[in-house]
């Protein structure tokens, strides 16, 4: 369920009805990248130069005269040469033989290495050995050196010559690139779905593996093409090439042979290697937008993240002045004003949401509950119904791409004192995450650190937060810690890699209980797992909490573990809380139709099978949230106020027990159940 | 439903898939031994649920039905015939009638191609002389049949503009390019949502009823094989452990693995803390696997003969309405008697340290 889980967390994925261009011409928002525009402009400039050029060369750059040495002037606009040659004019015909040469030659190498790179990627096996053996012999063989002695076989140094011998020299690296890269997208899903469905090997490789690399094929032609220009200069500054074909290396080298640099004829060869490095400047814009010119998904992505920024900055400024968002009060509040000290957490209005403008998302929604010591509250909610986020907000570990905050999150701890999170400072936040509260994500293979061991991982926790213990005490925590989560404590010492996935998740959780937190966060902790080993961990989870005391908010998708597991069951939809309920009231009475008709869409182990009747439709998109009710588009009991007014979330009697909905339905006379009334609140 | 007579349209028989591993730095090379010695039938219009935990074996069955992989053992039989797809071309003619789909719908569609072109690809592999109007018109056809209307909306985009379960239903529309008469598919609505589930594998059954197709449904959720196939298949470490209508199977599990299974599903009938138990373990390795039946090192039930001798298929009960006349049979001991010269299936025996029946199959130890 890890897709799922990635959608979640990250609302910008989610699925959008409308894209700003037509898809066919997406591709040309690319050019908004300045650099890229930059660097094609350069490209054109250079490309015009080479085709037209020679038209307009005022002189025949072989052409000798008496003007030798001249600085330039309005006759010769970059000077002369020793001979008396123009160097404007042979700074366009050779415009001509370096572009070409370093295009061509670059085309070539690439071609090769796409090739070679692709059929040994895919392939494997001896093909891919062979291949590969050939490319590492090219590897390893300095390039320049190898041009020169290849230029000195070959009987005619002409520019075709120069081509091939750069194109052998400079495909080895490429084909590498490629090869690693075919390798991993081989093993890719979409790959095996066009396998199954029959496809040729041929076909795969040019339309599945092929387009996905386009992006280091093009940067890695554009590389070549500047290395190719620059081959081609130092072969025919070198004299290699033939010396009466201008190129920018020839003029480089007759300024070379007639010791410009002594005679102070700077004119001679600045031009040509100014006009090297402009164009070489030119690929390296071009290279940086290259992805968004091939990557569907980054064009879209990309959009928004300037205006994020920028908004993330004014808002961080405005915060400083004291002008936006959270209310100044006292940090503290007075007892009295929190007459029930069970109350572990109380969730006031809390608004949390991503982005501004069109993609501004609002992924947690005036969501309000309680939630008391030593319960088991479970938060319930499809992927992108705001509930990772939830947990993240609480926890405070939202990414800087939030941009709206506001609401209360009011902790009370073991001593009565209750303390805003949202207006802790850094500090005082550092202090409460995991002395008072810790979070175990789903994917503990990404939330443990890889290079160290699992005891050093919870020694890490201890020794920043309990200075004061020694070094013996935390090793008997830890080994404490391991086996209260039925981790043998010789395990101390594994790598996270060498425990299974339950096994890494229980070392999370033993992290998570380091520091005796009064409330752990799980979001999704045992949904990559596996089932048995899910039921030993909630099982193991359950006791812990029996034992010693702690509250839990446990965030999953899968709402019959949930039925099972918690004691107050809350469902998110849309980035707002639905319904929150006791979860047998819950299971037995659902109220809000969402609820019902997740109910609807499980199927169960034991009893007697029940009609499953699911919901029609999909969650909406964030951004573009109905006026009314988000669920009335999908709902069947919906009426015309529904699409016009959201429902607030509300105290309920449902069979003398308090719960809370956001229903239009249970203000009319005629909703389903009869032992219902309403209480404002 | 078919009847009794109606012979399996694809079938493995006795199949194992032994992979080879690498040694790496001190670990000793050796072959994963994914799918041994299994078989199972499909018939047409028919759902059969395949359940167990991850590397259980199941989707290498699945692949192995497909011929993805190469048998290392046992044969694979469509429609009377051993299927041999080791050439291209017999292999895209096989793929025509038997077509696998894939978990992740995400990952299971090129990123940088839309909708319409992975169909087209599809469609053209299968209908190579389709003109342009005739292949677009093959499309549309195929998203209304998914129920993907208007199905022009959906041809232009890309995979990420769609939601998880309208790409799992393009991925089923793309399965269906083929026409094929078998559907493998592996576990296709477990990376989607709960209340988009049902709609999915309503999709699927309805599929499997309009065009007769027999459908193999690989999960790990017990429970919607219940509800969704006739019949259920349990396996654990590569090994078919009990089989039969899916009724049966969920309500009067007969092996202690499909017992387990069941009780670690989670359950809101199961008021908490009714079911505590001890660690019961973690799954064997599959490169070295256990002897006898392999899931007696964490059987509660298990016996001297359990861990040297493979049980054989016991039948528990004939075949019900629903799953066509096929008996419920699980391999355990517990339902067979031990074989002549074991003496008593109590764990103090032991005597009879080289058994003269067949050990764990040495036989097939043939590999790739």
């Amino acid at each position: 369920m890890s897709a799922a889980a990635i959608v979640d967390t990250d609302p910008v994925s989610q699925p959008t009805a409308s894209v700003g261009l037509s898809n066919r011409f997406a591709w040309l928002q690319g050019l908004k990248s300045p650099k890229t525009l930059v660097g094609l402009i350069i490209l054109a400039f250079f490309v015009l130069l080479a085709i037209f050029g020679p038209i307009f060369a005022p002189y025949d750059p072989s052409s000798v005269s008496w003007e030798t040495l001249q600085p330039p002037s309005a006759a010769h606009w970059l000077g002369t040469t020793q001979a008396g040659q123009d160097v404007f004019s042979q700074m366009l015909y050779g415009a001509r033989i370096s572009i070409i040469v370093g295009f061509c030659a670059a085309l070539l190498a690439t071609v090769v290495s796409v090739v070679v790179g692709l059929v040994a990627g895919y392939l494997g096996g001896l093909t891919d050995d062979l291949l590969s053996l050939l490319a590492n012999v090219f590897l390893v063989l300095p390039s320049l050196p190898l041009a020169v002695i290849l230029v000195s076989l070959l009987p005619k140094s002409g520019s075709a010559g120069i081509i091939l011998i750069i194109a052998i020299t400079g495909w080895a690296w490429g084909s590498r690139v490629l090869r690693a890269q075919t390798m991993s997208l081989r093993r890719r899903d979409f790959v095996e779905a066009a396998r199954a469905t029959g496809e040729r090997t041929a076909k795969i490789i040019l339309h599945d593996i092929m387009p996905n690399e386009m992006a280091i094929i093009a940067s890695s032609f554009l590389g070549t093409v500047t290395g190719a220009i620059l081959t081609q200069a130092s072969l025919s500054f070198l004299g290699l090439t033939s010396v009466s074909e201008w190129s920018w290396g020839t003029i480089l080298y007759w300024a070379q042979v007639n010791s410009a640099l002594l005679m102070g004829a700077w004119w001679w060869f600045i031009p040509a290697g100014l006009a090297i490095a402009l164009l070489g400047t030119s690929m390296s814009l071009i290279n940086f937008g290259i992805d968004e010119f091939i990557n569907p998904r980054l064009r879209q992505a990309n959009a928004g993240t300037k205006a994020q920024a920028k908004a993330r900055r004014a808002e961080a400024k405005a915060r400083k002045l004291g002008a936006v968002g959270l209310p100044t009060r006292d940090k503290v509040l007075p007892p009295e004003d929190h007459p029930d000290s069970s109350v572990v957490l109380d969730v006031r209005d809390l608004v949390f949401g991503y982005g501004v403008g069109d993609d501004a998302t609002v992924a947690v929604n005036h969501v309000s509950f309680q939630v008391r010591r030593g319960e088991v509250l479970g938060i319930a909610g499809e992927s992108g119904s705001g509930k990772s986020t939830l947990a993240n907000a609480i926890a405070r570990l939202y990414r800087p791409a939030a941009t709206t905050i506001s609401g209360q999150l009011l902790y009370t701890n073991a001593a009565g004192a209750t303390t805003d999170v949202l207006t802790m400072s850094d500090e005082e936040l550092r202090r409460f995450r995991w002395d008072e509260l810790s979070v175990v994500f789903q994917s503990a293979m990404n939330a443990l650190n890889p290079v160290l061991t699992i005891g050093t991982q919870i020694d890490d926790v201890l020794r920043a937060h309990r200075a004061d213990m020694t070094k013996a005490e935390r090793e008997t925590k830890i080994r404490e810690l391991l086996g209260l989560v039925g981790i043998q404590s010789d395990r101390v010492r594994a790598y996270p890699h060498e425990l299974s996935g339950g096994m890494r998740q229980r070392a999370m959780i033993a992290i998570g209980l380091a520091l005796d937190p009064e409330i752990i966060i799980m979001d999704e902790p045992t949904t990559a797992l596996d089932v048995v080993i899910q039921r030993q961990i909630i099982e193991q989870l359950i006791r812990l909490k029996d034992e010693l005391g702690f509250t839990i908010i446990f965030i999953t998708h899968d709402l019959s573990l949930l039925m099972e597991l918690s004691d107050t069951i809350a469902i998110m939809y849309a980035g707002r809380l639905v319904e929150c309920s006791p979860t047998r009231q819950f299971y037995q009475h659902p109220v809000h139709p969402y609820s019902q008709g997740l109910l609807r869409s499980f199927p169960t182990l034991s009893g007697a099978k029940r009609e499953l009747t699911g919901i029609p439709g999909s969650p909406p998109d964030l951004r573009h949230l109905p006026p009314g009710c988000p669920f009335a588009p999908r709902c069947d009991q919906a009426t015309e106020r529904c699409q016009e007014h959201k429902p607030d979330l509300r105290q309920v009697m449902v069979d003398n027990t308090t719960i809370q909905v956001a229903c239009h339905s249970l203000e009319i006379p005629t909703q389903p159940k009869e032992d219902a009334h309403v209480q404002q609140h | 439903m078919s009847s009794n007579i109606e012979p399996a349209i694809l079938s493995a028989h006795e199949v194992s898939k032994h992979f080879r591993v690498r040694g790496r730095g001190f670990a000793k090379a050796g072959h994963l031994h994914a799918v041994d010695g299994v078989s199972l039938d499909l018939y047409a219009g028919q759902i059969t649920a395949l359940v167990g935990e991850s590397g259980c074996g199941k989707s290498t069955l699945a692949r192995l039905l497909a011929q993805m992989y190469s048998l290392t053992a046992g044969e694979v039989v469509f429609q009377g015939a051993t299927a041999q797809a080791s050439r291209a071309s017999a292999f895209r003619r096989y793929v025509a009638d038997v077509q696998l789909m894939l978990q992740d719908p995400y990952g299971s569609f090129n990123p940088v191609a839309t909708i319409e072109q992975h169909l087209t690809r599809a469609i053209k592999v299968h209908h190579p002389k389709a003109s342009r109007a005739e292949v677009a018109q093959i499309a549309e056809d195929l998203l209304r049949q998914v129920h993907l209307e208007p199905p022009r909306q959906f041809l232009d985009k890309f995979p990420h503009e769609l939601s998880g379960g309208q790409l799992q239903r393009c991925s089923i529309a793309r399965g269906l390019a083929a026409n094929p008469k078998v559907f493998l598919a592996d576990e296709p609505v477990s990376a989607l949502d709960v209340s988009i589930r049902l709609g999915v594998l309503n999709l699927l059954r309805e599929l499997t009823e309009v065009h007769d197709v027999a459908l193999l449904y690989v999960t790990h959720d017990i429970a919607s094989a219940r509800y969704f196939a006739a019949d259920t298949a349990v396996m654990y470490a590569g090994h078919m452990v009990e089989h039969g209508d899916s009724e049966a199977v969920t309500q009067t599990p007969a092996h202690p693995y499909t017992r387990l299974l069941i009780d670690s599903a989670p359950d809101p009938n199961r008021p908490r803390g009714t079911t505590e138990r001890t660690d019961v373990g973690a799954p064997p390795s599959l490169i070295d696997p256990p002897t006898g039946c392999r899931f007696h090192p964490r059987c509660p039930l298990a016996t001297k003969l359990c861990s040297t001798t493979e049980p054989p298929v016991a039948v528990l009960a004939p075949g019900g309405q629903s799953s066509a006349g096929r008996p419920h049979w699980a391999k355990c001991w517990l339902y067979s008697q031990a074989p002549a010269g074991f003496i008593g299936p109590t764990q103090q025996t032991s005597t009879n340290a080289n058994t003269p029946h067949r050990t764990k199959e040495k036989s097939d130890g043939i590999t790739k």
